[in-house]
């Protein structure tokens, strides 16, 4: 069981800037306190960590009454991912004296190099392999006290071999492993690249055999692998009962490699984890020494003398300097050089003053402090956030609110006033659903994590996940909905990925309405969605609102293109039968799309509000005609109103769509439009005898252009 | 005749009196203005009055007349003032008709109240792209290759534009670079929309959520000015008893970095809640978009947006939240 884990954010849902693989760590607060002078109890052990960048994040106790804390640790602190770095930071804030566990290594035992020999050949992937020899060890159950340890942060005793290596990895964050040295072959230890295809059995209850490829670093003996370089030890020389002779391997492993590794093989264990942080080769012979000196205490045996260790020479320790002005610009504080110097100490960066800096010599256990800045973030940290003042006043250059965020909340608010209810979707969606709205020529993209599973298309449009929510709300009893989304879709088009950012809108047709047929109800939600669009066009700057109902838009029967004076802004349309019914819906429902960004309305929307001046109202009364045109069924009402515009009679100031009219008394095929005429003269009161040519024009426009006949 | 209409004016001014609503009062007018009224009816009579009379009764009938209106006006009025029913039968107490009723997603209006905040703090919206490559989304934001970061498991990657791997932004930091590519200091900058993490759907996880990313680059720009700020939106957000905290934490691109509570106001109780990230934006970041650290120093945050809103609503389950059930919608 590990007992490293990843956040489980029991706050709440995710947020901020958080993300960067924070752990949980399991403590025992009796643990800790083995290397605290005085010892803390729980509260002030959490109070301090969480002060020092641990925050506390849970309680409990064992099932052996150990009292325990959940403790969160980022990413870029791998030192603290034990009891003994916790326990030094818990020190430093809190004025305790840090105890280091006493070791005890008795010499004169055979020579090891007579067990063992190491070859390590991929330095830059392993910087340092050390091996030890114990013979003659005694395998049995741990002491009580070590079990106590274990059973507190989660772990299951297994026999004082292993528990010893478990309970170095968190006292001192080392990770190490134990081969029976007896399986070993050919008396050598060797670092190299798995072959192509080698096989591998990992320990652990059913684990199966692996294939390994050249990009994993294995350990291996003469013959085999015998464990995957800082991820598993192998099942064949791992340690039994009758275990008698020992190697202990303590090592150190690129992070990158190891992190690769077991995610290639999907096998990841504390261990990895450890390594996947950094593990600096100077930190390896104080953890060696403790498992060698408490395995001899645990199972008695004999040690070898001495070390086997290959790999690159350990790097000189790292040399940091801080200007102290520059500390004090970026924290905003007075802090006094000699309260920088007295926090350095403390963390035993070993500072010293030098002109206007502070030298600092970084611990190998630091593998997080290689700049000015890093040390500044210790200055913070150890100093206290909470002693950072809070002023009364900030200083702000005046700005004004931006034209597009100003006229899409304007929009907004009309469709709220206009009862539609806004969504927020996901963006990825399922394959067929993105498929049946997407443009010819243009291909979806997609995320390659196979946890998006069956949802793995960034959508190329609002409407299907529109759709539903509808679908949702329909079932749930909410039968009529009207919905807008604002959010981007993506697609790619020859090869070049396009993000738009649209607005959506989604109506139902109405519940209760005279006819019951599909035509009218969808024209019913049309005539919703129409007068919708022409509400957003007026609002973000006017124009004349036109659609070309010649354009097929994908996963739509009848639809068009939106274009206000000519330019193209969105589409609207009936989705497709077929497609709706995929969804689950049966009856008409009706969408648009109009492009917020790159293109579409966003010139409009960047110099919002719209310019206005007042124009002089109409000053005399006009009259009104109406006019029922008897038409074929595929005429649509633009060509109507296109043809009488383009006629131009004088006096005509509007053309205003009645009703249609279709039913048995009528023609096959035919349909009767009544649209309303408006007749106004500037400078004087319009009489009936100057309208009546007008009309006849209109009439004989009509007849020309859509074989109209028309009836007053 | 005088006498008569004196007798007439008189009674008709008593009955009118007695008028006690709508319909009485309309009665009394036909009974005495009407065309077939007892006002009317004495206009034979004056036909019989002698001619030097006649002035004299003329003038006095159209007293009468006047003095018989004016007393039906502001006696309608009276009664109409009263009380008693008249007009139309409505009933006053049936429910009302079915306006289609709309509301902005608790999401978008949460935004909003923050974007709000911060633009009367100084703070211009901006805005980026919500696929991402691997420069802005990490190298930029000092996130070196084999970083833990740019794991496969933490990521929704895609497949190469212009031979850079893409990817769903997994924060909205990008806009930092986005912004400071395009733009010298000062800058100050507010950021807001999706983010995306591979994570499987529960209560408290979603693979999108939203953030709220602040930035400011500018001369001087020190830990007390980004700790006074978020204090600043706290107080002008969540009230004036709000407070801030920040604990120390690790983001690649910020360095003081520190995770931010803040003290707000859940069901009439102030409570800490976690709220987002910060720090001083890391000298690496400002370099890699061409700013040079020693002049110019700058923080940034990001505040998690579902976790503000569903906090402060009470909203126990993250997934509510994408559902869009319109019952759940009108909550807000």
């Amino acid at each position: 069981m590990s007992c490293v884990k990843t956040s489980r954010l029991s706050d709440g849902p995710p947020g901020g800037l958080t993300g960067y693989s924070p752990r949980i760590m399991r403590t025992s607060i009796n643990w800790l306190n083995d290397y605290l002078d005085p010892a803390l109890d729980a509260q002030t052990q959490a109070d301090l960590l969480t002060a020092a960048g641990f925050p506390y994040d849970g309680e409990d106790v064992a099932e052996n009454g150990e009292a325990w804390q959940e403790i969160e640790t980022t990413s870029n602190r791998g030192d603290c991912l034990c009891h003994f770095g916790l326990a030094r930071e818990a020190a430093l804030l809190g004025g305790s004296r840090l105890k280091t566990p006493k070791v005890s290594l008795p010499r004169g035992g055979p020579p090891i190099s007579e067990s063992i020999e190491i070859r390590n050949t991929e330095p830059d992937r392993c910087p340092l392999y050390t091996a030890r020899v114990i013979r003659g060890v005694k395998v049995g159950p741990s002491p009580e006290w070590l079990q106590r340890r274990l059973i507190a942060i989660g772990l299951v005793p297994r026999n004082n071999l292993v528990d010893a290596t478990n309970f170095v990895l968190f006292e001192y964050g080392q990770p190490t492993h134990v081969f029976d040295l007896d399986t070993l072959r050919g008396g050598r230890i060797e670092i190299r690249a798995a072959f192509a295809g080698e096989s591998f059995l990992p320990i652990g209850e059913g684990a199966e055999s692996i294939k390994l490829v050249p990009e994993d670093l294995v350990i291996a003996d003469a013959q085999r692998a015998i464990a995957m370089a800082g991820v598993k030890g192998g099942a064949e020389t791992s340690v039994t009962d009758g275990t008698t002779n020992i190697l202990l391997e303590a090592a150190t492993f690129d992070p990158v490699g190891v992190r690769n590794t077991s995610r290639r093989h999907r096998i990841a264990s504390d261990s990895s984890y450890r390594f996947e942080r950094g593990v600096h080769p100077a930190e390896i012979s104080v953890a060696t020494d403790r498992l060698a000196s408490l395995i001899l205490e645990l199972a008695g045996g004999e040690l070898c003398d001495g070390i086997v260790a290959d790999g690159q020479p350990i790097p000189k320790a790292r040399s940091v300097s801080m200007r102290p002005a520059r500390c004090r610009a970026v924290l905003g504080i007075d802090i006094s050089d000699e309260e920088i110097i007295r926090l350095l100490d403390g963390l035993g960066f070993a500072p010293i003053a030098v002109d206007d800096d502070i030298q600092c010599t970084i611990p190998p256990r630091r593998l997080d402090i290689s700049r000015e800045a890093d040390l500044i973030e210790e200055i913070a940290r150890t100093h206290g956030l909470d002693a950072l003042p809070i002023n009364e006043t900030i200083r702000i250059r005046a700005v004004a609110p931006k034209p597009v965020d100003e006229g899409l909340n304007a929009v907004r608010e009309m469709l709220v006033g206009a009862g539609f209810h806004e969504t927020v979707t996901h963006t990825l969606i399922g394959p067929d659903a993105a498929a049946a709205f997407l443009k010819t020529g243009h291909a979806v993209l997609k995320v390659d994590d196979d946890r998006a599973a069956a949802e793995p298309v960034l959508r190329p449009s609002l409407v299907p996940s529109l759709l539903r929510v509808a679908k949702h709300n329909h079932d749930l009893g909410t039968g009529n909905v009207r919905l807008f989304e604002t959010a981007s879709v993506f697609a790619q088009c020859d090869g070049v990925h396009r993000e738009r950012r649209l607005l959506g809108l989604l109506v139902d047709p109405p519940l209760t309405v005279g006819s019951r047929d599909d035509a009218s109800l969808g024209q019913s939600a049309f005539g919703i969605l129409r007068t919708t669009i022409d509400r957003i066009v007026r609002i973000i700057g006017g124009g004349n609102v036109e659609i070309d109902g010649s354009v097929a838009i994908e996963g739509f029967t009848a639809s068009g293109e939106i274009r206000v004076d000519g330019r193209l802004i969105g589409t609207l349309g009936v989705i497709d039968p077929a497609i709706a019914q995929r969804h689950g819906h049966d009856r008409p429902l009706v969408a648009a799309e109009i492009e917020l960004a790159p293109e579409g309305v966003a010139e409009a929307l960047s110099t919002w509000p719209p310019e206005s001046t007042a124009a002089a109202l109409a000053a005399f009364p006009s009259i009104d005609r109406d006019l029922t045109v008897l038409v074929d069924e595929p005429v649509n009402w633009a060509e109507i109103e296109g043809a009488i515009r383009a006629g131009t009679p004088e006096l005509l100031e509007s053309t205003e769509f009645v009703t249609v009219f279709r039913g048995a008394k009528l023609p096959a095929g035919r349909k009767a439009i009544t649209l309303r005429l408006r007749f106004r003269a500037p400078d004087r009161t319009l009489r009936h005898e100057e309208v009546d040519p007008q009309m006849t024009t209109i009439t004989a426009i009509l007849a020309d252009a859509v074989k109209g006949e028309t009836r007053q | 005749m005088l006498v008569e209409l004196e007798e007439l004016q008189t009674a008709a001014l008593a009955e009118l009196a007695a008028a006690a609503d709508c319909e009485a009062v309309e009665s009394w007018r036909i009974a005495y203005l009407g065309s077939k009224g007892r006002l009317k009816g004495m206009m034979p009579q004056l036909k019989t009055v002698s001619k030097e009379d006649k002035p004299a009764v003329g003038k006095r009938l159209n007293e009468v007349k006047v003095a018989l209106e004016q007393g039906f006006e502001s006696r309608k009025a009276e009664v109409a003032g009263s009380g008693v029913a008249s007009g139309p039968q409505v009933d006053v107490t049936q429910p009302g008709a079915n306006l289609p009723e709309g509301r902005r997603h608790v999401l978008s209006r949460t935004i909003d109240e923050i974007v709000d905040i911060f633009g009367r703090m100084g703070f211009t919206t901006a805005e980026g792209p919500e696929v991402e490559d691997e420069w802005h989304n990490f190298t930029a934001l000092n996130i070196p290759a084999g970083h833990p970061a740019r794991d496969p498991i933490d990521n929704f990657f895609m497949g190469e534009q212009e031979g850079s791997r893409t990817l769903l932004r997994t924060q909205t930091s990008t806009v930092q670079i986005r912004t400071l590519e395009k733009q010298k200091p000062p800058v100050r900058i507010i950021a807001c929309g999706r983010v995306y993490r591979p994570d499987t759907h529960d209560a408290t996880h979603y693979s999108m959520f939203h953030q709220v990313e602040g930035l400011c680059v500018d001369r001087g720009i020190s830990m007390v000015d980004l700790k006074t700020t978020l204090f600043q939106f706290a107080r002008a957000y969540f009230g004036p008893e709000a407070e801030v905290r920040m604990r120390p934490s690790f983001f690649p691109f910020t360095e003081p970095s520190a995770e931010v509570d803040m003290k707000m106001k859940i069901k009439g109780e102030w409570q800490w809640i976690e709220i987002g990230g910060c720090g001083m934006v890391d000298p690496n970041v400002l370099e890699a978009v061409g700013v040079d650290p020693e002049e110019f120093t700058g923080f940034a945050f990001g505040l998690g947006i579902e976790r503000v809103a569903m906090r402060k609503y009470g909203i126990s389950d993250i997934r509510w939240l994408y559902e869009n059930d319109v019952r759940f919608l009108n909550q807000f």
